[in-house]
């Protein structure tokens, strides 16, 4: 690296217009390559005199000091990545081979890039900004999702045993959201496994399934499952998994993969609703049941209805080859709302079980 | 008597240069300190207290040890006193697990011909051992039994669902009439139906979430309704046929006649060319009423802005920004007159050199 | 009777700790100090007492034990955020390079060793013979900026006394 003095030749150039490098058959540059102007310039060429315009008070604003010599280094350092990103690009061109990967390295040390994702909604995302379909955002998020949302969603899914009571185990590629958009108190996402009011439950689930890796979107079938494994079977006293709700055949883009009220009305009959929406109806002094979301990759369509609220999601996933490669999941006891939701359904009224276990044996 | 302080042993050694020879005498009668260390309590009675495949109760004590010489398998537990016992009734099993190579648990299988430990893999086996309650009337009894916090709470909830549900009949009793003026032609049924619709329209809205979205999650639901009343045979078919049909035709005809204004009141449907034409006329109501100076002036703009229904709250800012109170930008004047800048030392703000 | 002086450092006083400058009422609920010493010229705003006690708690602080937050707009923690990329890329590529300068050197010595082995068995031999005795030098040291002025010892005796 060329130390400061060497380059402080060639900085007062560079600093007047700073652009990242890109392929040379380009003609648009993405959109969510760039950061907002408001930003840019203080991003670029340093914080003005008129302070940093992140900072909305104007007494902050003309407070603040940049940090001494964060300009000289920031113009070496960035003249430095671009020529490592030019390189990279002209490799692209020059081999085909990797290409994804090489994409992704060549764009993610653009600071405008990591402005961008920094600070925008990366859940609720605006193209402009954080544009999904440019695999550097999905490496970005693949990144803050494996820091900490992952993992809290697989330890809710081994702590609550998801795994191995409907699944036997799984590696989780896709982040899944969840939000119920029929109510309007509990309108936010949804943690992996909070207990939630039958009441809230009363409508399906809108299903938020972000694709991270390179996948074909205009072929790429997604399949959506909720179980709920713990239905008391008082004949063999033990439990048994039923489905709730199914989807098949869902198509997602990178950035359009909200699965909505909306979507599903307005859609042209391509998605496959393997069973309608059964609500959680939790029977009285019974354990919080779980309803496990699943989300697969299809490698063919799935046409089949299915006609058995009783399911077996081992073999259903065997039979059609499914990949699981996203989950979530929530929660449901008995509340006072069970009644009007079991009426709402035409369901008959829950079975009331004692307080205290009997001592019956399994057969 | 010592081996060394004979004479005789003495002679025998008379050649070899020993030094000075001392003599030990060592005890040969008992002191003391016996007494304490002859203690020994009663056996402990420790040990299996349950064989292999031996059918057990829940609680049914399985082992009792010092220290865990077994851990607690499936189904199984463990006491203050590293005692094993049973949680749940089944088959006891003493077995190896390969997570944990160093251990032996005692485990109770559910069913005889389980073996332990469950593979890893596969689902778990769960005893329900829950029993309904057969009689009706105590299982009514039982669904009205709450914990008594929910059984305090329960009136204030009630109360205050009531309220709510007063106000948004209200709500919609107001839309009703304000759809009898934009839309005359509906019938009752219709306007009754459209004002339900438009005031859940409304709630999503005030969410903040954006109008086709609302407008498509209420008609969802309303459908998923009908479909549901079709289902437990509240309606006959044909009849869901046609109110599915109707409620479309409906929404169709009250979504393209009425809009919210920005106090969510219900008006005549404005076309996005329209509702800019409209935000252009206050615009240029607002300059006309800036020619004149003074705090009248201001009071008039402030009043007009708040006044108009249909810009939204972002767009009232904007314009209270341009017009009432047109804030300079920040490098207004300031090429010449940089004078101040934060001083690090002394923490504060300072006149330039 | 109050010389001006102590009256004026009483009035102080009660200042910082009331926060009020209305002395009219406090110097009577206060009680009297005569604090004898010799008098500096700075000003004193708080009494020894009450300075000690600041002292003592902006010890035992949580904030003096912590490094101040170093406070960035979300621009220059971008910023920094890229100096601090471009470091690690950078070391990361010398690294790389040195490596690989490392075992080139190595292979080619490898490869000599094999062709000298192929021409002159008993050069190879003669080359790899095991030496009683030797051992790496402990006169070669690495070349570093400030090297001491003597380098070796060379007469260094075993200290008796001990």
């Amino acid at each position: 690296m060329a130390t400061v003095a060497e380059s402080t030749s060639s900085v007062s150039a560079k600093s007047a217009d700073k652009t990242w490098a890109k392929p040379s058959n380009l003609e648009n540059e993405p959109r969510a390559f760039k950061a907002p102007s408001k930003y840019r310039s203080s991003l670029l060429n340093g914080v003005s005199k008129e302070g940093p315009p992140s900072l909305s008070s104007k007494k902050f604003k003309l407070r603040y000091n940049s940090p001494s010599g964060l300009q000289d280094a920031f113009d070496v350092s960035y003249a430095y990545l671009r020529d490592k990103s030019q390189e990279l690009y002209n490799k692209i061109e020059s081999s085909n081979e990797n290409k994804t990967q090489l994409e992704i390295e060549a764009q993610i040390n653009n600071p405008e890039v990591r402005f961008n994702f920094a600070y925008n909604d990366k859940l609720e995302n605006d193209p402009q900004y954080i544009d999904y379909e440019q695999p550097v955002y999905r490496e970005l998020l693949k990144q803050d999702w494996e820091s900490k949302d992952q993992m809290l969603l697989m330890q809710r899914l081994e702590q609550l045993h998801a795994i191995p009571d409907t699944l036997p185990t799984f590696e989780p590629k896709v982040p899944v959201s969840l939000k119920f958009l029929n109510h309007t108190t509990v309108n936010r996402w949804i943690e992996p496994g909070t207990v939630l009011s039958s009441n809230v439950t009363a409508y399906p689930p809108s299903i938020k399934i972000q694709e991270l890796e390179q996948v074909d979107t205009k072929t790429q079938l997604y399949t959506v499952l909720i179980v709920n494994p713990d239905v008391a079977d008082i004949a063999n006293n033990t439990y048994k998994t039923q489905i709730s709700w199914g989807l098949s055949n869902v198509k997602l883009e990178y950035n359009d993969n909200f699965i909505t009220p909306r979507r599903l009305l307005e859609d042209d009959g391509s998605i496959n609703e393997l069973i309608d929406y059964l609500p959680p109806v939790p029977e009285k002094n019974l354990p919080t049941q779980r309803f496990v979301v699943w989300v697969f990759r299809q490698p063919a369509p799935i046409n089949v209805k299915l006609t058995e609220r009783d399911f077996n999601i081992r073999e259903f996933v065997k039979v059609n080859s499914l990949n699981a490669v996203g989950a979530h999941m929530w929660r449901s006891t008995w509340d006072l709302n069970v009644s009007k939701v079991r009426e709402l359904y035409g369901l008959p009224k829950g079975t009331v079980f004692h307080k205290v276990r009997g001592e019956k044996r399994m057969k | 008597m010592s081996f060394l302080s004979s004479t005789r042993a003495l002679g025998l050694f008379k050649g070899l240069s020993l030094g000075p020879v001392i003599q030990v005498r060592t005890a040969t009668k008992k002191v003391a300190g016996s007494k304490t260390s002859m203690k020994d309590s009663a056996g402990r009675r420790l040990g299996a207290k349950a064989a292999e495949n031996e059918p057990v109760k829940t609680g049914q004590i399985l082992m009792r040890q010092r220290g865990t010489r077994f851990y607690p398998g499936e189904n199984a537990s463990i006491g203050k006193d590293h005692t094993i016992y049973a949680t749940e009734p089944g088959y006891v099993r003493f077995y190896l697990d390969p997570f944990h190579p160093n251990r032996k648990f005692i485990g109770v299988a559910l069913s005889p011909e389980l073996r332990l430990p469950t593979p890893h893999f596969e689902p778990r086996v769960r005893r329900l051992g829950y029993v309904p309650i057969e009689d009706e009337a105590k299982a009514s009894f039982e669904e009205q039994n709450l914990k008594r916090k929910d059984h305090l709470l329960r009136p204030t909830i009630l109360k205050e669902l009531q309220e709510r549900a007063a106000k948004r009949q209200a709500i919609v009793e107001q839309y009703k009439e304000q759809l009898k003026t934009i839309v005359p032609e509906l019938s009752d049924n219709e306007l009754s139906i459209a004002a339900e619709r438009l005031s859940n329209v409304k709630n999503h809205l005030k969410n903040g979430v954006t109008l086709p979205d609302a407008q498509a999650t209420v008609t969802s639901i309303h459908l998923q309704d009908l479909k549901l009343q079709n289902k437990k045979g509240a309606i006959s078919p044909e009849e869901y046929e046609t109110s599915n049909s109707n409620y479309l035709s409906l929404i169709k005809k009250v979504d393209s006649s009425v809009s919210f204004d920005n106090k969510y009141q219900l008006t005549k449907f404005l076309t996005p060319e329209a509702r800019q034409g409209k935000l252009d006329e206050l615009e240029a109501q607002l300059q006309s009423l800036t020619e004149g100076k003074g705090k009248d002036s201001k009071k008039q703009l402030s009043k007009v802005l708040d006044m108009s229904t249909l810009i939204t709250p972002a767009e009232k800012k904007l314009l209270h920004a341009k017009y009432v109170k047109p804030l300079l930008p920040l490098n207004h004047g300031l090429a010449k007159s940089v004078t101040k800048r934060w001083n690090y030392e002394k923490k504060r703000v300072e006149p330039l050199a | 009777m109050l010389t001006f002086p102590i009256k004026s450092q009483i009035a102080t006083l009660s200042r910082a700790v009331n926060g009020s400058t209305n002395t009219k009422y406090l110097i009577s609920s206060l009680p009297l100090q005569f604090a004898r010493g010799k008098r500096t010229k700075r000003t004193v705003t708080v009494s020894a007492g009450t300075q000690r006690i600041i002292t003592q708690l902006s010890v035992i602080s949580a904030r003096k034990k912590v490094p101040r937050v170093l406070k960035l707009s979300n621009e220059d923690l971008i910023r920094h955020d890229t100096v601090q990329r471009a470091w690690t890329l950078f070391q990361r590529e010398k690294r790389q390079q040195q490596d690989e300068q490392l075992s080139k050197q190595y292979d080619s010595i490898i490869n000599a060793l094999e062709d000298l082995k192929a021409v002159a068995p008993e050069l190879y031999a003669v080359a790899n013979k095991k030496e009683k005795g030797k051992r790496f030098p402990l006169e070669a040291r690495i070349p570093v900026d400030y090297p001491p002025n003597k380098i070796w010892y060379y007469d260094v005796a075993k200290d008796e006394s001990k």
